[in-house]
């Protein structure tokens, strides 16, 4: 892992679509990432950390795929002629991959430089999977490595994929990144849920990019809970018409940990539909910043995007920033976005209280409620008992200390 | 990030006989404009230098202190680069701009001295007509200097100071202004500030003794009437303890086909559980780069309020700063921006929160039509003293066509959790069964279209005196009726 005396790349990654003030901080982020995670990952064996995935007959997988190669896939495939939209796009947006992720350019570039082979999961057209397809990957301490998986959803086909990331027993640090490209055929369903419960001291990535054909429906899930540094970034381009899509982000914040997300929902296509919710609990000395945008596109005529944050602060020191935005080309839209952040009111505490349920009881009771908004969605039993479980170790680990209560102890 | 796709597009003027024709007639009432004759006005050179600024300075009469305040700020100017993140500015050369023009007479104190020219001027303009009927005093700039100036007597009896920047320097105000000038915004704080600070003339100083309630609003009115020419005015506005001031401005140029720079600004310091209220209806032409600075800081108790029309100019930066430093002060922001062909309008509000208690509320509304780009940037700033706080942002933008464009860049950053901050925006079209509505009881279809911007608009247009109200909404119909 890095230490201050070593070198050090610098990644600039989560870009906001539209450049904003200086003094903000938001338009990019700077992720290190040092010369010995490179080597190490670019040494290592991959996949490393996945633990036996089964996948179904009908999926056809294929790992070891170059990066070079896949990227040099994408523009053979004519992606870059929507890149030359972005580039001819009105003032002053510009996105400079030619399949965009939401983390940008540069986790490309270190995914080149550390030559880590692509998993593709392809599945053909018109093939339903009942089952969800699980990758779990389990993390020892000290483990570098990065998982670049590319899912193509074939016409009329329906799956839902599962990545749950946790660590070995007293694991404690490491370097987790993973990045996700999914393309999906017209009328292709997929639901993704990505659960990230890794220890304090691991610095951990997920790069996600989608592009959807007509009536095309994604569901994402993510359930952030660990990892002390942590950068999230998704990009959707809804290209075909009448594609949907739908995001549900949970987090949790613990002290001493930052998270910096973008999302991007990209809307083209004629009666395109997005819906982002994002609900999190920050506690004391936690940092978060958070980029979302709704773009709405000329000739994305009748299309609709929402999206709304609500964000719980429980603590004093924490640094909640966030920048939702909607960009408009297109007249015949409807988007509209919300944020919210704020302590647990009064009243609300007030009313439990009345009802016999202390104050620290009833805290921990609307932070769970705040998460399980996310959880639930996850159609895995075993997998959303075990992000309670990780829930239930952040309050078991306060030693005394009311981690849902600011200022301590009760 | 890149700024590939950044260029500035070019001022858009349909050439006429003596190449500097009028595009839109229907705006002859902002857009018309007198000869003026060479031997009747004093002016510097094109571009900026220090010998430019140490002429303004002399001409001035400026104390030495200000003089050196002027080259610092030179310095800080050329040191400090163009921001990438707003609206190109490529097109603003400052090589042709020329910083200071003054016509060849002294600041009357009576209409009737003002010579002709310019009193017609102001006379279309109907700003002494106002200030008869509802004004508590006037000033008004023609291009770097104030031309008139004039309180009514009840309220000067009240011991309201209002009066040109030049005189409170070189008059007995000089102290307060020394205390005051640019340490709200520091030439440090942008480029523009920065020649503001170097360049800055005319504008207007306000003090309101403790404990006065000022009832009926003072004004100053805006008019850069020289092609090419940069309009630098600085309006300081202390209001005192438990004091009380509504105070409007009003801007408007003639169009050319060069470039015209606004780079004022406005300092106002609002005392423990005073009040300040400040208007404005900026109508520059539609050749000006409009690179404004405004901000504010409210004492314990203290309350600003922003009230703004945004429809001329090229291209805009404004965003008038609220700083909440003294607990339970408050501030709010309403605003309007039209941005029509050739437009490219960068709006909005920021509010810093440090005081426990303190609250904020921003209430926007964004139209663009013909081509016209509207951009709402904003920052809620919670710092972690600001305990107690709440913050409001509401911001809508109406696209007119598809050929528009509106984003809205709003920023929050919370550090405590002892705040409340909400959030909204929307962005959408004109309701059609609205519109069809307003047609099925005899509207026409443009009258109707029309009436719903109005509507849009009247969260600010109601907060404005009743003439100022009326010249909004004209101008909101004449932009529906252009392109």
């Amino acid at each position: 892992m890095s230490d201050n005396t070593q070198k050090k790349d610098i990644l600039k990654v989560n870009h906001l679509p539209v450049l904003t003030w200086y003094r903000d901080k938001l338009n990019d982020v700077e992720m290190e990432v040092s010369e010995a995670t490179i080597e190490a990952i670019a040494k290592a064996s991959h996949p490393a950390y996945l633990v036996k995935p089964q996948f179904p007959a009908e999926m056809k997988v294929t790992e070891g795929v170059s990066p070079a190669e896949l990227l040099k896939g994408y523009e053979a495939e004519g992606m870059e002629i929507k890149r030359e939209e972005y580039v001819a796009g009105k003032y002053p947006m510009y996105q400079e991959q030619v399949f965009p992720t939401g983390m940008g350019a540069d986790i490309d570039r270190l995914i080149v430089k550390t030559g880590v082979p692509a998993r593709v999961m392809e599945l053909p057209a018109n093939v339903k999977i009942k089952d969800p397809v699980y990758l779990h990957y389990t993390y020892p301490t000290g483990a570098e490595d990065i998982d670049t998986t590319l899912i193509r959803i074939g016409e009329g086909s329906e799956i839902t994929i599962i990545q749950y990331m946790d660590s070995e027993h007293g694991a404690t640090n490491g370097f987790a990144g993973t990045q996700t490209r999914v393309v999906l055929g017209k009328n292709a369903k997929l639901h993704l849920i990505k659960v990230q419960c890794l220890p304090g001291k691991f610095v951990y990535f997920n790069d996600m990019g989608c592009r959807m054909d007509d009536s095309s429906e994604f569901t994402y899930t993510e359930l952030s809970l660990g990892a002390g540094d942590s950068y999230l970034g998704t990009y959707i381009d809804q290209i075909g018409k009448e594609s949907k899509f739908r995001a549900d982000l949970g987090f949790v914040s613990t002290e001493g940990s930052m998270m910096d997300l973008n999302y991007t929902d990209v809307f083209r296509g004629v009666k395109s539909e997005g819906v982002m919710r994002f609900n999190g609990v920050m506690l004391e000395g936690s940092y978060k910043a958070s980029r979302e945008t709704l773009d709405f596109r000329k000739g994305a005529i009748g299309a609709v995007g929402d999206e709304e944050e609500n964000v719980l602060l429980l603590g004093k020191s924490v640094v909640n920033k966030t920048i939702p935005m909607i960009l408009g080309e297109e007249e015949k839209v409807n988007g509209r976005h919300a944020a919210s952040s704020g302590r647990i009111s009064d009243e609300m505490l007030f009313y439990m209280e009345t009802r016999g349920i202390d104050e620290c009881a009833a805290r921990e009771m609307m932070i769970r409620s705040n998460i399980s908004r996310v959880s639930r969605l996850i159609p895995n039993g075993e997998i959303r008992a075990a992000a309670e479980a990780y829930v239930d170790r952040i309050f078991s680990e306060c030693d005394g200390n009311c981690v849902t209560c600011p200022g301590g102890r009760h | 990030m890149t700024d590939i796709a950044r260029k500035d597009t070019p001022i858009d003027i349909d050439e006429g006989d003596s190449g500097i024709l009028l595009e839109d007639v229907e705006r002859g009432l902002y857009d018309f404009k007198d000869e003026e004759r060479e031997e009747d006005f004093f002016k510097v050179d094109e571009g900026l230098t220090e010998e430019i600024v140490r002429e303004i300075s002399e001409t001035k009469h400026d104390p030495e202190w200000m003089l050196d305040f002027r080259l610092k700020s030179l310095k800080i100017y050329n040191e400090l680069k163009v921001p990438k993140w707003g609206p190109p500015i490529d097109g603003l050369d400052m090589e042709k701009i020329v910083t200071y023009v003054r016509p060849k007479t002294d600041m009357k104190a009576s209409w009737e001295d003002v010579p002709e020219d310019i009193k017609n001027a102001f006379d279309k303009l109907g700003i002494p007509q106002a200030e008869r009927e509802s004004l508590g005093g006037v000033g008004a700039q023609y291009d770097s200097e104030l031309v008139y100036h004039n309180v009514r007597e009840d309220v000067a009896k009240q011991g309201v100071i209002y009066t040109d920047m030049e005189s409170a320097l070189t008059g007995e105000f000089e102290e307060m202004v020394r205390e005051h000038f640019m340490k709200l915004v520091p030439p440090t704080d942008h480029k523009f500030a920065a020649l503001h600070g170097a360049v800055w003339s005319g504008g207007s100083f306000v003090y309101v003794p403790p404990g006065v309630k000022v009832d009926i609003p003072l004004q100053s009115y805006f008019r850069l009437n020289a092609p090419g020419a940069g309009q630098f005015e600085h309006t300081l506005i202390i209001v005192s303890e438990g004091a009380d001031v509504h105070f409007i401005e009003g801007c408007s140029a003639p169009k050319y086909n060069v470039a015209n720079l606004h780079a004022g600004c406005v300092e106002l310091f609002v005392g423990k559980n005073a009040h300040l209220r400040y208007s404005t209806i900026e109508n520059w032409s539609k050749n000006m780069y409009n690179l404004n600075t405004k901000r504010a800081i409210c004492e314990e108790g203290g309350t600003v309020e922003w009230i703004s029309g945004s429809f001329g100019s090229h291209e805009s930066y404004l965003y008038p700063t609220s700083i909440l430093k003294g607990d339970n002060s408050h501030a709010e922001f309403t605003g309007v921006t039209f941005a029509g062909k050739g437009q490219n309008l960068d709006t909005g509000a920021r509010m810093v929160h440090i005081g426990k208690g303190t609250s904020s509320f921003i209430d926007t509304k964004s139209i663009c039509k013909s081509g016209g780009i509207s951009t709402y940037r904003s920052s809620v700033e919670i710092r972690s003293t600001a305990e107690g706080s709440k913050a409001s942002v509401n911001c809508g933008s109406l696209m007119l066509d598809s050929i528009s464009r509106s984003d809205t860049v709003p920023a929050m950053d919370i550090r405590t959790d002892k705040a409340d901050v909400g959030h909204e925006a929307k962005i959408g079209k004109i309701d059609d069964e609205a519109v069809f509505y307003l047609m099925s009881r005899g509207i026409r279809e443009a009258d109707a279209r029309a009436m719903i911007v109005s509507g849009f608009a009247n969260p600010v247009s109601k907060e404005l005196p009743l003439e100022y109200a009326a010249e909004m909404n004209n101008l909101i119909k004449l932009e529906m009726e252009q392109g």
